[in-house]
């Protein structure tokens, strides 16, 4: 049964997922050029001088496709889970209606995460070739809550569409876009050293977020 | 006879505004159910309270034996459920939802399905979005069917449905339930179609259950009468039995559950002049609307 | 049970947005400025003057005899800071206390050093340019490689991204000799080439001992400067300054101040005190005649003027209201019962820290708990099986009672 699960999930979102696949692997090389070139046309101390003394992101292209991921995948996942009522389909289930949705969230979180794997693992691999130790150290904790955003978005992307209430749908709205405003409060590199622990608790809170909702709307609310 | 579905003292508000109150209704094994009642009446948040996806703000709805709200995995394996609209998880084609819904029950029928959406002549590869009304409705139901549940509910199943895929719907959905001892319950806006069908009938009214009877039943004791009188205006039924009346001129037609005799003496009694008093058969339909009144 | 933890975990989520967004809300809406003095020594009049934004929005400039005075004469009591100024209006004097005095003297005998608080907590890489100190040409040039100084001092050359080996174990074996223990735990100096001139870097190993550590014709210099065993160096700020007075600044753990003077790194201490280097800025103003440290913060700007042995000469303190001490200030400690700050003091990492409001709040708290238990009356809801609301009322008062209304109770299985 709960395979089954897995192969609705992925029914819905296969062509999404492919296609931010494709994207990340698009950014990176696109970002990869952008460095090489840059490193070509003024050298490569005068880029690491960028890092060191402006505290540049030469990959600052990065910024916002793990929240475009998040959401994309949210809504490919529960926006036909949700429209007409579908969701007394999955509730009906011989299944219980809580695994249903964390087995939901599991495909989608997994779906986010091999994404940014992907993106963190090629930025961080040709910046290895470019750049010493400490700034692709520095790269990595940037980059950090620009991922904890993409698993924000996916999972308020999954509450919004599963509340039944118009208001409360706006409340979720306005609260995450507040929280995310704080992961991307970030102008230059390594701000959140000290606070990533922190930020990243309370993205693990939004993975219980996702039965309310759909209890409320079990049981009939508007 | 087993009840099926048990209705105790159910009711239910939104917000301040009362739908019905105390509520008592029972549905027993190996019988098919039909709803009516008109829009606002409380049939769709009767149907959705039954499928478990209203909780009642009082009142027990208890279901083979569980409250409907709070279904355990186990007893809704043994309902079926068709959605207003026949919605299904229409992202799928015909053989994905086939072997998607089969993982969940022990006791699938894959032959059930496949005998009736075969019929279509629907390529296996389509995707259910892309397909007719009708056609989406064969495969709702033949899911249900392949299910193999005891109870089915189903939710206004003629919704977009031309004639001929209606009457396709109930002939396979009867043939089976009778094959099979099934219970159903089951609401439509088009009465005509239910009454070729279903054995019992529960009406309802404005705040309150009307009937609840073998339709059979009332269809033999609820009378359509007819007469002439000079002057129709003036008479009014205070009694019990007498449920609607129309006015069409000088004739004057009387839906009640009063035999003729009883009637008689009570236009005697209020001392009406009437002539040509004739009793006219009705459909059901005639009958809901002479029970539940015009407006 | 689950569902009544989702429904909690969404409102911990409000409450946390709430803490950091509603303080920020009520300051847009409500927040005046403040009207901080500048204080600086005049040695025309010998005493202080300050100017201050008065209650009308214009600038006042005043002495502390109550005097006023225009912007023209203001500055005229300050020459050594407005020395061209006074030239153009034809009335700088030829000599200042005795000391004759033209505008380029001035200008090559000013100097200030500041010391902000944020640059005690600054987000940084740790890779850092070592110039040629002792170069032919009159601009620094930036070298070709980076350095870290972990187990060894590692120089890397930027075009390959490889360890200049040479340099490394050039650099590395004369620290050796003095006795470096590695890894370094800090290193100040100036990475930029916007300098007069450079003096490469202060370096304190994983032992706490400092050493000054340049490249002169390509070669290591590196010298240990001896300082007391007890004294805890939390940052050093370096300035190449044409006067070469002192190389730099000191801050000890303990808040003190010391200057490094060229003077066989001498280290003199400031007579500061009450500083407090994470509230407050500090500057060292020297002109031709004296020295000046002004600190300031949390309402308070002290001045202290004095010779050039830095022995005071003469103080000064002055308040201004603050914020906190406004009304909106105090309201503020009343309405909310604490607040996370994404900002604190003036460090430029991001952070999420809790500060409480102190005692004042509960009032707040109090007032939105009975608001809570009233309005559940009035709808009457059954606060029951969702107790735990009220806890959530009372440990986060404004920011509680929003969100467990927003998000409303449902009746549980």
């Amino acid at each position: 049964m709960i395979k089954a699960i897995f192969y609705k999930e992925w029914l819905k979102i296969r062509w999404a997922f492919i296609a931010l696949v494709l994207a990340s692997i698009f950014a990176i090389i696109y970002i990869c050029l952008d460095v090489r070139q840059s490193f070509e046309m003024s050298g490569a101390l005068r880029n690491w001088l960028q890092v060191v003394l402006r505290k540049n992101m030469y990959y600052s292209a990065f910024r916002y496709i793990p929240a475009v991921s998040g959401i994309v995948i949210g809504i490919f996942q529960f926006v036909p889970e949700v429209s007409k009522k579908r969701l007394r389909l999955a509730f009906h289930l011989p299944v219980d209606e809580r695994k249903s949705l964390f087995l939901m969230e599991l495909v989608g979180i997994t779906a986010n995460l091999i994404v940014y794997l992907l993106l963190a693992i090629g930025l961080l691999g040709f910046s290895r070739m470019y750049f010493p130790a400490e700034i692709v150290n520095s790269t990595f904790i940037t980059i950090l809550p620009w991922i904890l955003a993409g698993f924000v978005g996916y999972m308020a992307t999954a509450m919004i569409a599963l509340e039944p209430s118009l208001l409360l749908r706006i409340v979720y709205a306005v609260v995450s876009y507040g929280f995310m405003q704080l992961l991307y409060a970030g102008t230059f590199l390594n701000q959140f050293q000290h606070s990533i622990g922190k930020y990243g608790i309370v993205t693990a809170i939004y993975l219980l977020t996702v039965l309310f909702p759909g209890y409320r709307f079990r049981r009939g609310a508007k | 006879m087993e009840n099926v579905i048990e209705c105790i003292n159910l009711t239910h508000k939104y917000g301040n505004k009362l739908v019905y109150e105390n509520m008592n209704f029972t549905v027993q094994k190996g019988r098919i159910f039909g709803l009516l009642g008109k829009n606002g009446m409380g049939k769709t948040t009767s149907i959705n309270i039954l499928m478990g996806f209203l909780r009642p703000t009082s009142g027990r709805c208890m279901i083979l034996g569980d409250e409907s709200h709070k279904l355990t995995p186990r007893v809704r394996a043994r309902i079926g459920l068709l959605h207003e609209g026949h919605v299904t998880y229409d992202f799928m084609n015909v053989t994905q939802i086939e072997k998607f819904y089969s993982r969940f029950f022990p006791n699938w029928k894959k032959e059930f399905y496949y005998d009736l959406v075969d019929r279509m002549h629907v390529p296996h590869q389509q995707v259910i979005s892309h397909m007719s009304c009708g056609q989406r409705s064969q495969v709702a139901l033949g899911l249900i069917l392949a299910q193999n549940p005891e109870l089915m509910i189903l939710d206004d199943y003629s919704m977009g449905l031309d004639a001929g895929y209606r009457m396709l719907f109930m002939d396979f959905l009867t043939d089976y339930v009778r094959a099979y001892n099934k219970t159903v319950f089951m609401t439509s806006h088009i009465i005509q179609d239910m009454e070729k069908v279903i054995d019992d009938a529960i009406i309802m009214g404005y705040q309150k259950l009307l009937l609840q009877a073998p339709l059979k039943e009332f269809m033999r004791t609820f009378h359509r009468y007819i007469f002439e009188t000079p002057y129709p205006e003036k008479i009014t039924f205070q009694e019990e039995g007498v449920k609607n009346t129309e006015v069409i001129r000088n004739h004057m037609t009387v839906y009640t559950f009063c035999e003729r005799a009883e009637l008689e003496n009570i236009l005697s009694a209020k001392g009406v002049e009437y002539k040509d008093l004739a009793e006219e058969s009705m459909t059901l339909e005639e009958a809901f609307i002479g029970l539940t009144g015009k407006y | 049970m689950l569902n009544k933890i989702s429904r909690y975990a969404i409102i911990v989520i409000l409450v946390v947005v709430a803490a950091v967004f509603l303080p920020r809300f009520y300051w847009k809406a409500l927040g005046k400025s403040t009207s901080r003095p500048t204080v600086y020594y005049s040695p025309v009049l010998d005493d202080f003057v300050y100017s201050q934004t008065g209650a009308s929005g214009v600038m006042e400039y005043q002495d502390l005899s109550g005097g006023s005075y225009t912007i023209k004469e203001y500055q005229q009591l300050l020459p050594f800071l407005y020395a061209r100024n006074l030239e153009k209006w034809g009335v700088l004097p030829e000599s200042i206390k005795g000391l004759p005095v033209t505008v380029h003297f001035i200008q090559k005998n000013l100097q200030y050093s500041r010391l902000r608080p944020y640059e005690l907590n600054d987000p940084g890489v740790a890779l850092y340019p070592l110039f040629e100190s002792e170069s032919d040409f009159t601009t620094l040039e930036y070298p070709n490689e980076l350095f870290r100084i972990r187990e060894r001092m590692e120089f890397i050359t930027a075009a390959t991204n490889t360890v200049d080996e040479r340099l490394s174990v050039l650099f590395t074996e004369k620290l050796e000799s003095l006795g470096f223990q590695f890894p370094a735990r800090m290193i100040a100096g100036n990475p930029t080439n916007m300098k007069p001139f450079d003096e490469g870097y202060f370096i304190l190993d994983s032992q706490n001992d400092l050493f000054h550590v340049k490249m002169a014709k390509g070669q290591p210099y590196c010298v240990p400067i001896p300082k007391p065993a007890d004294m805890d160096i939390r940052y050093i700020s370096v300035t190449e300054n044409p006067r070469r007075e002192f190389y730099g600044l000191i801050l000890t753990q303990a808040d003190e101040v010391y200057l490094i003077m060229y003077d066989a790194y001498r280290l003199v201490k400031l007579p500061l005190v009450d500083f407090d280097p994470d509230e407050m800025s500090f500057g060292l103003l020297i002109d031709p005649l004296n020295s000046t440290i002004q600190y300031s913060g949390k309402g308070t700007v002290k001045t202290l003027v004095t010779d050039r042995a830095y022995n005071v000469l003469a103080e000064n303190v002055m308040h201004w209201v603050t914020n906190e001490e406004k009304a909106v200030g105090r309201i503020e400690k009343y309405l909310f019962p604490f607040c996370l700050n994404t900002r604190v003091g003036n460090s430029r990492f991001l952070h999420l820290d809790f500060e409480y409001y102190g005692p004042h709040s509960l009032f707040g708290v109090l007032f939105f708990l009975l608001l809570f238990v009233g309005i559940k009356y009035y709808r009457k809801e059954k606060i029951g099986a969702d107790w735990f609301d009220l806890v959530v009322v009372a440990s986060t008062g404004i920011y509680g009672f929003l969100a467990v209304l927003l998000v409303k109770t449902e009746p549980w299985d």
